[in-house]
């Protein structure tokens, strides 16, 4: 125990800390300027200064650790004058502008001016001069109001990893500049914005639009990916502001982020305004589209499924949905399709969060896979596969990085930018038989399987146990992650999508099995783990309960007051080719755009327009919209309320920010609508009805109240913990058996890449986005260019069986060779819409893209 | 195609990081400065963001931001070179040889730009032959208005100028000289008188004996601060941590101060005889010597005395046969005073921007590379090989009983300058009678230790220069560079001066530093140029009192402590000038 005094009173602390910390424990605060919770001390703005007996000069507070028995005194007549020095020193270069600052009211510096600081002047000679520069699309940079803190420097470099600012030049001729010293060119994540204390990073999206007082802010919960991050919604007579984040703002850092945001958590917010926002119903016959009120459409929509059902039967209506919905959506959403009758409902999860998910709990125990995204930054070693975390969840790919600058060892598999600064070795995946036999080799004897473990080891022998040269880096990859105690591996859809998919998600269960490893899963949209637990599956209900055991069926029939259909559900790309097949007649899709976003977006489309119904509700009018007989607006994320399930499965509920641009109204609201009017009883007024009524029905959910909910939970939601899941591995093993050949080296592979800068679905529509995302390009490195005689004049085209799309061509020596990076978009125009689908064992689609060589 | 950038320092360093400040230094040799595509290809090498390496490059004076033309004149306006008409050769070359301001001290010659630039730098460590400059880095002394325009005229027609480093003057010991006994370069002549003996003898001797004689010795550091260093030694010894690391200070900046490149350039095997016991002492198996960028004639000095040793297997695996360990690198800084301060110097090494680290944890538990390091100064390290010839007795018996030993003082302004080895605690008037008086007039003001130290008056000559001496007289030893100023001398442009020099090399770091020194030299320059009131002196005193013990490092309070010195035995001066409106020195020129 130390015992130190502040200013007479006495503080003990269990541990050693900085005077800092030690005061704002004691409820004693020390003004700073270059201190930031989360960033290593740096003791350079000397505002917090403070006097401890004994030692002859002041000392900062952020930079000294206390020790047993000091006395300390904050606020001394030497302290006060010499805070007021330091202030007044700053004000030799600051401008005095503030009443056209757009820092000026929430200004660190401003407050402690008026608090600590002179009254006068008494510097006559002229300020630093530098214009205010405005060469980037998004970030204003006014250095004669920069105090050098270092803040936005030590934030880019040590939480985002990112290290595209810097400090140029020394002395007083110091500035903060990116690389080019005028566009940023960086990953926009716009956290240096919150860290800066002043009005020297400012957006240029809300400049000189507001003052801090006039905004009125809503804690929110960023819908673009599945992190799930905690944001403050700023707004001004119902349009958003900004985005701001809690970094640096006392009592808003928290878990997951921690403060931070990405690019478009941070400037995306525009795309509620975007011009392809629906904001109306319609109907369309033929070509034509009619415009009508959404109650009308409801009502078109709930008669027409229930005409295709007194025609065809129920199992003629299918529904899927997409990663958008909430908790409260997704569950309205089942209970209205399975009340048609139809078993035929599945999500995105399907693409591969759910088979990993399920694969991992069957192997390592239910709930393996809901591991705290802190976790990750406390890791000693994090194996990255199947995607870039940094593009499909950016704030997922920070945790990595700093787990990265704190010493961790990071191994990425397969093409991973965004962590190219921040990982210990890279691999192709064609290395993964060679690593996983090289750790078996090592922990073999030390690790005790499971049954499924055992029949994993079984099945994978035949691919293990050949003799393979190791390579010494794989040796002595293997060789460091033997010796970590907390090992975390990452896997995103990637590993699933190919057609060795199955035999990849195998030998990384037998890693996190041999390892001892937590295991994360990347989901591509915000709230898949919500669809799963919202029973969104053909086979399940919600609470992950097996919709085929009795004891599970007939408490929910009860409740929902209808029984539940004996057929056989359908999974989303048994639907779609049940719809080719003409048994299925009516299709409700909600929350996604399947033709622009899932792979084989191209025969998706023709299959769509088979269809005798596609009702299509939606945000946006995409292109799946374009092909719908009604087509229903709702609001987008920051106009409503619910929840979303976060990757950590973090329950978080969110309140409306914004009025919705129209009177359009929330997912579940439609699915009530269509769910009474076809005679399913829908008894709700709010969120707060429908999640009565999910922890009576859902096993995991049971008996929370509402202001448990609302705070924000951690699966298993402390519900029944035990999930129900049914075996899949024995299964899949079955269904692999003699059709894996090894993982081989294609000679050339086109990759889907996901910028984080323009992530897939609901990004594409901020226009703010745009401005950063640097234009579509084919990347490939010099050698590939060779190899394929490309013209870098050119555009190169790629070609799918439902179309062609051409990029120009960006050459990256940082790329392997024989890789193509594709863009996921091109002008609104969706890479996933030229495609085709193939099934693997496992149920996830690939897709196949071919270069169009010149002739000759 | 250009070359890439490339040699074999690669295994130098423990990280890549490292690796940048040689790097930038071989792209500005390939393309004349700091381009934008080296720098690309030096963050593919190090791994470290392009802005990073910026924010690198741009910290040192010497990386061109520019391509500058063909000749590269540097000249020096510190305070020696000023005091010797420094300021006004410049003046003459900027004026009647055309060049142009084109950035921050940085000119561009208007006849034919691309054949010449000139840049105003610091002290060059040539106050003994100044006023002095680099051409491409060659140094050229004693300057006149006539050797400029010589000089200039031969450039034109593409002749460069004979260098003249080793014009400094030298004055060992009398009747015994320890430090400047044998001024031969080669290792075989000083193998003859004995060198490397003391090396050998330890090679015998344990560890922790060879600390015991450092410190029993009453050896104390003689980069200014006088840190035992048997005890410096000791600390990271005892740290658990490895490897350890030793590094020689080279980045001699103090103004007024030349002894180390003398011991560099002509001394080098006893540098690396000293390291080499330094090595074995702590337990360091990598030493390097940061080696100031304004002294490039020791470069090739130091790298033909270190493949000397290593041929001689002094350095590299198994030395001389024991299973001692030891190689040096030559690291060399690119202008940046405060790299002298010893955690600027490792973050430098370390290949960021040369600012200084939060203090505790201490370089000797956690310095390069979070390890335990050992920074000694080049006089401190060459003192080490006589100690263990002499014996921690005999030696603790030359010189002054606090802090005994030879002492190398660098004069100037006097009419012998140069590099005077001297025992310790000799008082200013021995120095001054040995080295004949100021250069010109009467003495008005004598700075005893390097810039930083607080000016002497000549009322103040029994001071006896060791550490406590110059105390009474609240001025320090510091480097022992000693500067005399005749009668001609205003002393408010002599404080002008400095503070434009503090201004200069602040790191920008902490604000009392960076805001303050600049402020401190807008108010005396009002005073120099007759803008300045009476309030304007109280003024000075409340911002110097502002910065002094708030600074983050001793740079803030080195500035402060300046200003106090000057202000307390010529305020008379700075009241005449105000008085006078302007300087009442002037019209006497």
């Amino acid at each position: 125990m130390i015992r130190v005094t502040i200013n007479e009173k006495p503080v003990f602390l269990s541990e050693p800390v900085t005077i800092l910390e030690a005061a704002k424990r004691a409820g004693i605060r020390i003004p700073t300027l270059c201190a930031l919770e989360g960033l290593t001390p740096w003791g350079g703005c000397r505002l917090c200064l403070v006097e401890i007996e004994k030692v002859p000069r002041l000392q900062t507070a952020c930079t000294t650790m206390v020790a047993d028995g000091i006395i300390i005194r904050t606020e001394t007549e030497e302290v006060i004058k010499a805070r007021r020095a330091i202030l007044e020193f700053l004000l030799i270069n600051h401008p005095l502008e503030c009443p056209v600052c757009d820092k000026a009211g929430e200004c660190e510096l401003q407050d402690a001016v008026l608090k600590y600081g002179p009254s006068q002047g008494r510097f006559k000679e002229g300020k630093r001069r530098s214009p205010e520069i405005i060469k980037d699309p998004l970030i204003v940079r006014n250095m004669k109001r920069c105090i050098l803190c270092t803040r936005c420097v030590r934030t880019c470099r040590e939480l985002q990893g990112a290290d595209a600012l810097s400090v140029i030049n020394r002395g007083d001729r110091s500035v903060i500049e990116p690389f080019s010293g005028e566009r940023f060119d960086c990953e926009y994540c716009g956290n240096c914005l919150s860290a800066c204390p002043v009005g020297s990073l400012i957006s240029r999206l809300h400049l000189h639009e507001y003052r801090p007082w006039m905004v009125e802010t809503v804690e929110g919960i960023c819908g673009f990916c599945g992190v799930g991050c905690r944001i403050l919604i700023q707004k001004r007579e119902n349009r958003i502001i900004r985005f701001w984040s809690g970094l640096a703002m006392e009592g808003y850092m928290k878990e997951p982020n921690n403060g931070l945001t990405c690019a478009a958590g941070r400037f995306g917010y525009d795309f509620v305004d975007h011009e392809d926002r629906l904001r109306s119903a319609f109907i369309r016959i033929g070509d034509t589209r009619y415009n009508l009120h959404h109650e009308e459409a409801i009502s078109r929509a709930a008669s027409c499924l229930l005409e295709i059902r007194k025609k065809y039967g129920s199992s003629a209506i299918a529904g899927i949905a997409g990663g958008r919905l909430t908790n409260e959506d997704a569950y309205l959403f089942g209970k209205l399709i399975r009340g048609l009758g139809s078993n035929n409902l599945d999500s995105v999860a399907g693409l591969g969060y759910l088979q990993m998910e399920q694969f991992f709990e069957e192997l390592l125990g239910p709930g393996a896979t809901a591991n705290r995204l802190q976790g990750i930054v406390n890791s000693e070693a994090i194996i990255v596969a199947g995607g870039d975390p940094h593009g499909i969840a950016p704030v997922f790919g920070i945790h990595i990085r700093q787990a990265y600058l704190k010493g961790a060892e990071v191994l990425t598999i397969g093409h991973c930018p965004g962590l190219k600064r921040h990982s210990t070795w890279q691999l192709s995946e064609q290395s993964l038989i060679e690593l996983t036999g090289e750790i078996r080799k090592r922990r073999q004897g030390k690790v005790n399987f499971n049954k499924a473990g055992k029949r994993l080891q079984s099945f994978l022998s035949q691919f293990l146990s050949q003799a393979f040269q190791v390579s010494p880096e794989i040796t002595s990859i293997v060789e460091s992650l033997s010796k970590k105690e907390l090992i975390s591996i990452v896997l995103g859809n990637g590993i699933l999508q190919d057609k060795e998919g199955p035999l990849s998600l195998l030998l990384y269960g037998m890693i996190a099995l041999l390892l001892d490893a937590r295991v994360y899963i990347l989901p591509e949209s915000p709230n898949e783990q919500g669809l799963i637990d919202m029973g969104i599956l053909p086979d399940m209900l919600p609470g992950g309960r097996d919709i085929s055991i009795d004891a599970w069926r007939s408490p929910v029939e009860e409740i929902w007051g209808f029984p539940l259909s004996n057929d056989k559900g359908h999974s989303l790309y048994d639907i779609i080719e049940l719809v080719e097949g003409g048994s299925i007649k009516a299709l409700y899709i909600a929350g996604l755009d399947p033709v622009t976003e899932l792979p084989g977006g191209g025969r998706i489309r023709k299959a769509l327009d088979e269809l005798e119904l596609l009702i299509v509700q939606d945000s946006f009018f995409t292109e799946t919209m374009s092909l719908a007989h009604i087509g229903i607006p709702v609001r987008a994320w920051p106009e409503r309320e619910g929840s979303f399930t976060n990757l950590e499965r973090r329950m978080q509920f969110f309140t409306s920010s914004i009025e919705p641009v129209s009177a359009i109204p929330e997912d579940w609201q439609v699915f009530k609508e269509i769910g009474q009017l076809s005679g399913i009883s829908m008894p709700y007024n709010s969120v707060d009805d429908i999640w009565k009524e999910i922890c009576a029905v859902s096993g995991l959910h049971k008996n929370l109240s509402p202001t448990e909910l609302k705070r924000g939970l951690l699966w298993p939601y402390r519900g029944e913990p035990l999930r129900q899941t049914r075996p899949v591995i024995e299964e899949w093993l079955e269904r692999s058996k003699n059709r894996s050949q090894g993982l081989q080296k294609e000679e050339l592979k086109i990759v889907i890449e996901k910028s984080p800068l323009l992530s897939a679905t609901i990004s594409r529509y901020s226009k703010a986005i745009g401005l950063i995302s640097g234009g579509p390009f084919v990347r490939i490195s010099s050698k590939t260019r060779e190899i394929l005689k490309a013209d870098t004049e050119e555009e190169l085209r790629i070609a799918g069986p439902f179309g062609e799309m051409g990029f120009p061509v960006k050459i990256d020596d940082n790329l392997p060779d024989g890789i193509l990076i594709v863009p996921f978009f091109k002008e609104g125009k969706g890479i996933l819409s030229i495609t085709d689908f193939t099934i693997n064992p496992i149920g996830v689609p690939l897709v196949e893209l071919k270069l169009l060589q010149k002739e000759g | 195609m250009k070359t890439k950038l490339t040699s074999g320092f690669e295994t130098s360093y423990p990280s890549k990081a490292s690796l940048v400040m040689p790097l930038l230094h071989l792209l500005q040799k390939r393309d004349g400065y700091i381009s934008q595509s080296g720098v690309v290809e030096i963050s593919n090498t190090t791994g470290l963001s392009p802005v990073f390496i910026k924010g690198v490059y741009t910290f040192y004076s010497f990386y061109n931001s520019m391509p500058p033309g063909r000749y590269l004149l540097q000249i020096c306006r510190n305070v020696a070179c000023m005091a010797m008409g420094g300021d006004r050769l410049i003046e003459h070359l900027i004026k009647n040889h055309g060049f142009k301001e084109i950035g921050h001290g940085i000119f561009s010659y208007e006849p034919e730009p691309s054949a010449m630039s000139l840049m105003i730098t610091e002290c060059i460590g040539a106050c003994g032959t100044g006023p002095a400059m680099l051409v491409n880095d060659i140094l050229i002394g004693r300057l006149n208005r006539e050797k400029i325009d010589k000089l200039l005229k031969d450039l034109q027609q593409g002749f460069l100028p004979q260098p003249e480093h080793n014009s400094i003057n030298l004055f060992p010991m009398r009747p015994e000289s320890y430090l400047l006994k044998n001024l031969d370069r080669n290792l075989s002549s000083y193998k003859a008188s004995g060198g490397y003996e003391a090396f050998k003898k330890v090679l015998g001797m344990k560890p922790e004996e060879v600390i015991d004689i450092i410190k029993r010795s009453g050896l104390r550091g003689r980069g200014g601060a006088g840190f035992p260093t048997g005890i410096k030694w000791a600390f990271a010894r005892q740290d658990p941590k490895t490897p350890k690391f030793l590094i020689i200070n080279a980045d001699e900046g103090e103004p007024g101060t030349f002894k180390d490149r003398v011991l560099l350039s002509r001394t080098p095997h006893q540098i690396i005889e000293g390291m080499l016991i330094a090595g074995y002492a702590i337990g360091a198996s990598r030493g390097y010597i940061y080696l100031r960028y304004e002294y490039p004639e020791v470069v090739p000095v130091l790298e033909r005395a270190i493949e000397e040793a290593r041929q001689d297997s002094l350095l590299g695996k198994n030395i001389l046969g024991s299973d001692f360990n030891f190689d040096i690198a030559i690291h060399r800084g690119a202008g940046a005073y405060i790299c002298g301060e010893e955690t600027a110097l490792i973050e430098s090494i370390e290949g960021s921007r040369g600012q200084p680290r939060i203090r505790p944890p201490f370089p000797v538990n956690s310095g390069y590379n979070g390890k335990p390091t050992v920074v000694n100064n080049v006089e401190t390290i060459a003192n080490i090989p006589l100690i263990l010839v002499l014996g921690a007795e005999v030696y603790s018996k030359i010189g002054s009983k606090e802090a005994p030993g030879p002492k190398l003082f660098s004069i100037s302004g006097v009419k012998k300058p140069g590099v005077y080895e001297l025992p310790m605690g000799i008082t200013l008037k021995e120095i001054l009678e040995i080295a004949g008086g100021p250069s010109s007039g009467q003495i008005k003001a004598i700075i005893p230790g390097g810039l930083s130290t607080p000016v002497l008056t000549k009322d103040m000559l029994d001071c006896p220069m060791d550490f406590t001496g110059p105390l009474r007289y609240k001025s320090m030893l510091g480097t022992g560079g000693l500067m005399v100023f005749g009668e001609d001398i205003c002393m408010v442009r002599l404080a002008m001066r400095a503070m434009s020099f503090y201004r200069h090399e602040s790191c920008g770091k902490c604000t009392p530093c960076r805001e303050g020194t600049g402020w401190l030299e807008n108010i005396l320059k009002r005073i120099e140029e007759g803008r300045a009131k009476e309030e304007n002196i109280s003024l000075l005193k409340e911002v110097s009192d502002n910065i002094s013990g708030k600074t983050f490092c001793a740079l803030g309070d080195a500035a402060a402590c300046v200003i106090g010195g000057i202000l307390r035995h010529f305020e008379e001066e700075f009241k005449e000038h105000i008085r006078q409106a302007g300087c009442p020195l002037k019209g006497s020129e």
